[in-house]
């Protein structure tokens, strides 16, 4: 089975950055930030970009924009209508609740409809101080338990903003089921699966769901 | 004649090999205060009695920054989160890897030889 983790935030010292991913297990990685330029990385590497966006619409603009020139686009929730317009938006991957922000069972059901995936980000645990840990992994639980109620896709990722922010399958399938999740889930929210298919969606081939000109 | 506890009253246990990643290699004092103090953090001093953790000295492997420790099963999701938590050591930057959850120390040894 392969792994991924489909948010890391680090814009510099990539080719160590792939290095200890390989060391951890993780067959890919997807890069949120700046131009992913490693030569002979040792790691699969997927461009993706991270939308943090001041206004709702502006979400829906930079993703139909983004769309055709990223393999993954994730949306920073930092506040409860960016999320809304995150999952109301079909071209978004996923979105990225920041560590106190609400997903209530409309966005969870919207976030299934639209197959937005909704990732937990290990990093947002990792930087908080002890005293708001409590609060963020409260708020999770939260989350999860939403995601879980309308069956809605999600991810585990790191969220790494350098090589040492970055966490092995075994530790993110923990913090998985911590959160609530099946075992059976956390390893389909890690697998290449969403890779594959946006991969698929871009290439040449590709003209809607159900329909590929062979070459 | 010895009175012996049967094997099935007794309690099972799953031990976590675990490698350390960081940027200057990390001793076993360090290591053990490290976990034991994320451990409380992340479970509460009751969440550490009831696992019944154990930091296992003889099998530290300072070369290769590997060593075992020992809970029960149902402890060992939130054995990996607190050992996940753990990002430095002193100055210097760590990363915590589970590398394999085994029921006995020959089991574990065998799997990571393969």
């Amino acid at each position: 089975m392969t792994f991924w983790d489909y948010a890391v935030l680090a814009d510099e010292d990539l080719p160590a950055i792939a290095e200890t991913a390989k060391k951890l297990g993780l067959d890919g990685l997807c890069l949120l930030a700046g131009k992913p330029e490693v030569p002979d990385s040792v790691t699969d590497i997927a461009a993706g970009v991270l939308i943090e966006a001041s206004k709702p619409d502006d979400v829906r603009k930079l993703a139909r924009k983004s769309r055709k020139s990223h393999e993954i686009i994730a949306v920073a929730g930092t506040e409860e209508s960016i999320s809304r317009a995150a999952v109301e938006t079909a071209e978004v991957d996923m979105l990225i609740p920041s560590g106190h922000t609400k997903i209530d069972i409309t966005m969870a059901k919207l976030a299934r409809k639209n197959n937005v995936c909704i990732a937990f980000s290990f990093s947002q645990l990792l930087q908080s101080s002890l005293q708001d840990r409590g609060a963020v992994f409260a708020q999770m639980l939260k989350n999860a338990g939403m995601v879980i109620r309308a069956k809605a896709p999600f991810l585990i990722v790191s969220g790494a903003l350098s090589e040492y922010g970055l966490r092995s399958p075994s530790e993110l399938t923990a913090f998985g089921s911590l959160l609530g999740f099946s075992g059976k889930d956390v390893r389909d929210a890690l697998s290449a699966r969403l890779i594959e298919e946006n991969r698929k969606r871009l290439s040449k081939g590709w003209v809607m769901p159900g329909v590929e000109v062979e070459q | 004649m010895k009175l012996r506890r049967p094997p099935s009253a007794k309690e099972k246990k799953r031990y976590l090999v675990f490698r350390v990643i960081s940027e200057n290699p990390v001793t076993f004092s360090d290591v053990k205060n490290a976990l034991m103090n994320s451990i409380i953090n992340w479970m509460g001093e009751k969440g550490l009695s009831v696992s019944n953790l154990r930091v296992i000295r003889n099998l530290w492997d300072s070369g290769r920054q590997e060593g075992w420790v020992t809970c029960t099963p149902k402890s060992v999701n939130d054995v990996k989160m607190a050992l996940a938590l753990i990002h430095q050591i002193g100055d210097s930057k760590v990363i915590f890897n589970v590398v394999r959850v085994s029921g006995t120390i020959k089991s574990a040894r065998e799997k990571l030889v393969e």
